[in-house]
């Protein structure tokens, strides 16, 4: 059965307000922060680079949960999750090109097709830890006064990994002669392992604006 | 069964259904116009597609079965009227692409277009909640139909999510951050985008 309320706070049937209050006495603050920006290096030395009529592209594909823990919250690779840090440089003297996500894709090792990046596959997460966090709130508001702040603590990461996810994709733009712009790639599901790069290479077309005329170039991801 | 037990259980039975259904809520938007930095107006007449897809959209959050409903379609429309009024000579508005084509004197279609939304929040009043907001805006000639700009605008805001008592105060702080946030990234870009200011045909 679905109720709908109007203007409401957030805190729903599930929790009582009493509850919420001698919660916040015995617990005190308790708050996932944000997701800290990436600001990549020159040149990783994990990347590999494309360039083409005055266009230089880098893919700096992130392998281990030492790399994606601090700036995604999760194990994305245990997760299936293929991240990709892109940055393209438009040197060309008077092109402007169209950069668009549905544009780069992954192709696996032997294969001629492949996958578009695509950050909206990500689901919002990881339900397990959404299942474990809406037991904890449940169990909290029949009585289980320590079990809310871990429900608390679990829901602020859960769901700030997903948000972290969007605020990071590269965007879709037009880039400029002399303009750079960067951002991350989401390929999902790939292999758990960090072997889904071996072989595989990222496809990318980009369109000139005026002419129409596209840039195609495929650069692989592993040596 | 004794009149205590059959309270007790008929309690604990109400607990546990209001704890499954879920409800949906309506999370209330309302934002005053962002003060927008002063700039030159780019010298071109534009065509401002307000369509349906800004017109009705919307971003559910989900947690822990219940639901809650943002209606960003009003205030967006104000946005995209006022940035666009602020950083064009003229705008002239209408409700399609295909209409903003068939216009006479526009030089460019402007689409702005929502692309997602998503947030992070706890249950403490002390949580903060980080609200993101993505809007592409696209550029297009009319008389080629070609796309000769197009930029993402990511928005940010983040606000303690305040207790049951001052709840509605802060979210209402979180939408106007927002939507400054937003204001001031959109009007950045026309600025600064060197596709705006060259002869476009």
């Amino acid at each position: 059965m679905k109720n709908e309320s109007h203007s409401t706070p957030r805190f729903s049937l599930s929790l009582s307000a009493g509850l919420l209050a001698l919660v916040l006495l015995a617990f005190g603050c308790s708050t996932a922060p944000r997701l800290p920006d990436y600001h990549a290096a020159a040149t990783a030395s994990t990347a590999r680079l494309g360039r083409q009529a005055g266009v230089e592209i880098s893919l700096d594909p992130f392998l281990d949960r030492q790399r994606t823990k601090p700036f995604f919250g999760i194990d994305a690779v245990g997760d299936g999750i293929g991240i990709v840090f892109v940055h393209i440089s438009n040197k060309s003297p008077d092109r402007t090109l169209l950069v668009e996500k549905k544009n780069f894709q992954l192709v696996p090792a032997g294969a001629s097709d492949g996958q578009v990046a695509n950050g909206d596959q990500i689901q919002r997460g990881t339900g397990g830890a959404q299942a474990t966090a809406w037991l904890g709130a449940s169990m909290a508001s029949l009585g289980g006064l320590a079990l809310i702040g871990i429900a608390s603590s679990s829901i602020s990461h859960t769901t700030e990994v997903q948000r972290n996810f969007v605020g990071k994709e590269m965007p879709d733009q037009t880039l400029a002669p002399g303009q750079d712009m960067e951002g991350f790639l989401y390929f999902t599901p790939v292999p758990k392992n960090a072997g889904w790069i071996r072989g595989a290479a990222v496809k990318v077309v980009l369109t000139a604006t005026k002419s129409r005329e596209s840039l195609a170039m495929t650069i692989p991801l592993s040596q | 069964m004794n009149c205590k037990k059959l309270l007790s259980r008929t309690l604990l039975c109400f607990s546990l259904w209001t704890l499954g259904a879920g409800c949906t809520h309506r999370v209330p938007i309302s934002v005053q116009p962002t003060a927008l930095a002063a700039g030159d107006k780019l010298p071109l007449t534009a065509a401002l597609v307000i369509n349906k897809d800004l017109l009705d959209y919307k971003y559910e959050f989900h947690m822990m079965g219940d639901t809650w409903l943002y209606r960003f379609g009003e205030p967006l429309q104000d946005y995209a009227r006022r940035v666009a009024g602020a950083s064009f000579q003229r705008v002239e508005e209408t409700s399609s692409t295909e209409k903003a084509f068939a216009m006479p004197t526009p030089d460019i279609v402007l689409v702005p277009r929502p692309v997602k939304a998503d947030e992070s929040t706890g249950l403490m009043a002390q949580s903060k909640v980080n609200l993101t907001l993505v809007i592409e805006w696209t550029a297009k000639d009319r008389a080629s139909q070609n796309t000769v700009w197009l930029k993402t605008i990511t928005a940010n805001a983040s606000e303690v999510q305040g207790s049951v008592f001052s709840g509605h105060k802060h979210q209402g702080i979180l939408m106007q951050k927002l939507f400054d946030d937003l204001n001031a990234k959109t009007r950045e870009a026309f600025q600064s985008a060197p596709e705006l200011r060259a002869n476009l045909h």
